[in-house]
């Protein structure tokens, strides 16, 4: 008997103590919030991840989580908020270099180039160390653009001899990129038609033009022969307009032409970056 | 251990829904309807006096002439369509010469794959603002997109 | 507090007679693990039924993004997996009602895999093929009902073959549909579908007629000004045609039927077949109207 009653009284006991330990399990403490929130951030659901480290942040100070949330931003291509919490960490924080650093790679996978340019030549990049990698891209941003490159030397300085051996390679594609001139497809078409088309490479186009164009003349030139006014003015007319419309062509043609290649080029540049991260260390505190 | 290689494998795929969530979204009415076929909706644009010319003569081709020989422009903008979108987008002289460029290409037998993207249709897709002649609207993103 | 307790235990047991004392810590022991276990369970469950509680309610009120957070946060701390097949079927359910159908199918398919009982695992199964159906991935649905007929038998097994008269129906095979309702007794959907059958118009015959007449066609499927023009079209490049033949005007006979008439006859077939599909699309329209607004029975 005596040993029962215990039993029951120690059970008791155990009861109330579990009660008390259990009632304090809170799924929406602030801790909870961010475990929770970082599993949601590994899987990628940035969204949600969001909402509970807002409501964390509001009460704690983490810079590990603005770093976090602007990445996030970025992979969700919103790159206006991934700039802003990225600027938000530049001072007093120990992600000061990183953020600089994912800064700059954010502009330049947002493809805004022009601020590039302006944003190196404020005196916070200019400082030492946190330089390193948005010079890097500053002057890979160069090569995005259509103004004048830097002088060949200058980027053996910045990167280091890996780097350089690529990104060499990619300034002298850029430098002597096949272009076609638009004038000159122009003056071609209008010597011989679809003479144009072909310098632009497009060979099916430039035969066709010629053909056609050539037996718009013919009819005109019969009719005028044969003396049938009305058709021989309107074969006239038709001839012009093929005429004069395979020259405009040949400029467009040239104008696509150089975009698609100007396109490739920049496609290439873009895969480069992404292998080697826009030149900025990896980290793995993100996710594991 | 099937079930685990399972869960495993579908835990993969479930990274594609994530991107689903990075837009807020609400409920959504479902509907067992199929949408309709689009319907050629003729309407005069009467924004000027030229492209009101041209947008006359336009629907006068679809209701004459157009509706009833079938299915023949292997691209899109089908060429009517191009001229007017050509006239309203610069001007009648450039549109003019547009649709001459664009007749001689839809004559050329040889339209190699490389030269226009394929739509799921099997269209061929060639947009006018790419010969606007203007370099800001050759948007090659989109363009490439469509390619691949 | 677990570490008093023990004490407390201890102490008490000393009390005891000696002889008692080993098999009395025993006891006490295992009854105290045993305890701790059974409470933990219990009150472990209580705070995250609250939490599925607080989702649901979410989900009730078509709050589905939030509710899916809520879902997920549910099942990330449900530590021992208990609520991984609710919390994934209702998430499932939740992108289903914001018209999300790839992603919930692929959450009626991670519940598929945390099912606990054949009952939780036919109903996600049931769910996944009405999820595609919807979705119109019609052959995903009907090939998974049709391997899911194997194996279930009985009441199960006439569930799946209703689903698979609406997987027929979605997929415009009307035909199919008709005979699998007639089978399984469900006159209501059977009518539906015979007055589908009598009402949609033949492509093959539509094309036929216009084959042998320009325009009947059009005609057959209820446009009979598009018919009267194309019947004209054709009526006149055909006869220029012919009239530059007897001319002994080759060239141009030639010319005009190939560029002109031969293009206006096909673009009269082609007709023909496009003004069957539009009116047939139509008819097909009004009866999922009907089976979504005025049909009672299990649906979508």
């Amino acid at each position: 008997m005596k040993i029962f009653s215990t039993v029951i009284l120690t059970l008791l006991l155990l009861l109330v103590n579990n009660d008390f330990g259990q009632s304090k399990v809170n799924l929406f403490s602030l801790q909870n919030r961010k475990k929770f929130a970082d599993y949601l951030f590994c899987n990628k659901d940035y969204l949600r991840a969001f909402d509970e480290y807002k409501i964390y942040l509001s009460e704690v100070n983490n810079d590990t989580i603005k770093f976090k949330i602007a990445l996030g931003f970025r992979k969700m291509r919103r790159y206006g908020e991934a700039l802003d919490y990225l600027k938000s960490l530049f001072f007093n924080s120990k992600f000061a270099i990183q953020a600089r650093n994912e800064y700059f790679k954010t502009l330049l996978m947002a493809n805004k180039i022009n601020a590039i340019r302006r944003y190196i030549k404020e005196p916070i990049f200019i400082t030492g160390d946190s330089l390193k990698v948005p010079l890097k891209l500053f002057y890979v941003a160069k090569m995005f653009g259509n103004t004048n490159l830097p002088d060949s030397n200058e980027l053996k300085k910045i990167f280091t001899p890996e780097e350089y051996s690529q990104i060499d390679r990619f300034y002298w594609t850029k430098k002597n990129l096949p272009l076609k001139s638009l004038t000159k497809a122009g003056i071609l078409s209008a010597l011989i038609p679809g003479l144009g088309k072909i310098y632009t490479q497009n060979y099916g186009d430039g035969i066709t033009a010629f053909l056609f164009t050539a037996a718009l003349g013919t009819l005109a030139y019969a009719n005028f022969k044969a003396r049938h006014k009305f058709r021989a003015w309107l074969f006239s007319g038709l001839t012009a307009l093929f005429y004069s419309g395979n020259i405009y062509g040949s400029v467009a043609s040239a104008q696509i032409f150089n975009a698609k290649i100007a396109f490739d080029f920049r496609k290439k540049l873009k895969l480069y970056l992404e292998k080697v991260n826009y030149f900025v260390p990896q980290y793995n505190f993100i996710c594991n | 251990m099937m079930k685990a290689i399972l869960i495993l494998a579908l835990l993969l795929t479930i990274d594609i829904t994530a991107q689903t969530d990075w837009q807020r979204w609400k409920a959504s009415d479902i509907t067992y309807r199929t949408a309709p076929q689009k319907k050629v909706i003729f309407m005069l644009d009467s924004s000027s006096f030229g492209i009101e010319i041209v947008s006359a003569f336009q629907n006068a081709y679809y209701l004459l002439f157009s509706n009833y020989d079938g299915d023949n422009c292997p691209f899109n903008p089908t060429c009517s369509h191009f001229f007017v979108q050509a006239v309203k987008a610069t001007n009648i002289l450039q549109g003019a010469l547009m649709f001459a460029d664009r007749f001689t290409r839809d004559t050329n037998l040889f339209k190699t794959r490389s030269q226009y993207p394929v739509e799921k249709n099997g269209k061929l897709f060639d947009p006018i603002y790419f010969y606007e002649l203007d370099l800001k609207n050759i948007n090659l993103k989109n363009y490439f997109s469509a390619w691949k | 507090m677990c570490m008093m307790s023990a004490r407390y235990l201890i102490i008490k047991i000393s009390f005891l007679n000696k002889g008692f004392r080993a098999t009395g810590l025993i006891i006490a022991l295992y009854l105290f693990a045993f305890s701790q276990l059974q409470f933990n369970g219990l009150l472990a469950q209580e705070y995250l039924k609250r939490q599925k509680k607080f989702a649901d309610s979410l989900f009730s009120k078509k709050d589905y993004f939030r509710a899916i957070t809520e879902y997920k946060r549910l099942k990330f701390f449900d530590s021992n997996g208990s609520f991984n097949f609710v919390s994934d079927f209702k998430i499932a359910l939740s992108y289903k009602g914001g018209a999300k159908f790839k992603e919930a199918a692929n959450y009626f398919n991670l519940a598929l895999a945390e099912a606990n009982n054949d009952s939780e695992e036919f109903t996600a199964n049931i769910e996944l093929v009405k999820t595609l159906i919807i979705a119109r991935r019609t052959t995903r649905a009907l090939a998974k009902i049709n391997s899911l007929k194997k194996i279930y038998y009985g009441n199960k097994r006439k569930e799946l073959q209703y689903w698979q008269g609406w997987a027929f129906m979605f997929a415009e095979k009307w035909v199919k549909a008709d005979s699998v309702f007639r089978i399984i007794g469900e006159t209501k959907l059977d009518s539906v579908c015979k007055n589908v059958l009598n009402e949609r118009y033949s492509l093959t015959v539509a094309k036929i007629f216009s084959y042998l007449m320009p325009g009947a066609g059009q005609l057959y499927a209820g446009h009979p000004w598009s018919g009267l023009m194309s019947f004209a079209w054709n009526a006149l490049w055909g006869y220029l045609t012919l009239k530059a033949f007897f001319a002994e005007r080759y060239f141009d006979g030639i010319v005009i039927g190939n560029l002109l008439w031969f293009r206006f006859y096909r673009g009269n077939l082609q007709n023909a077949e496009r003004f069957a599909r539009r009116e047939n699309k139509k008819i097909y329209n009004n009866a999922y109207d009907y089976l979504q607004f005025k049909f009672k029975g299990k649906k979508l």
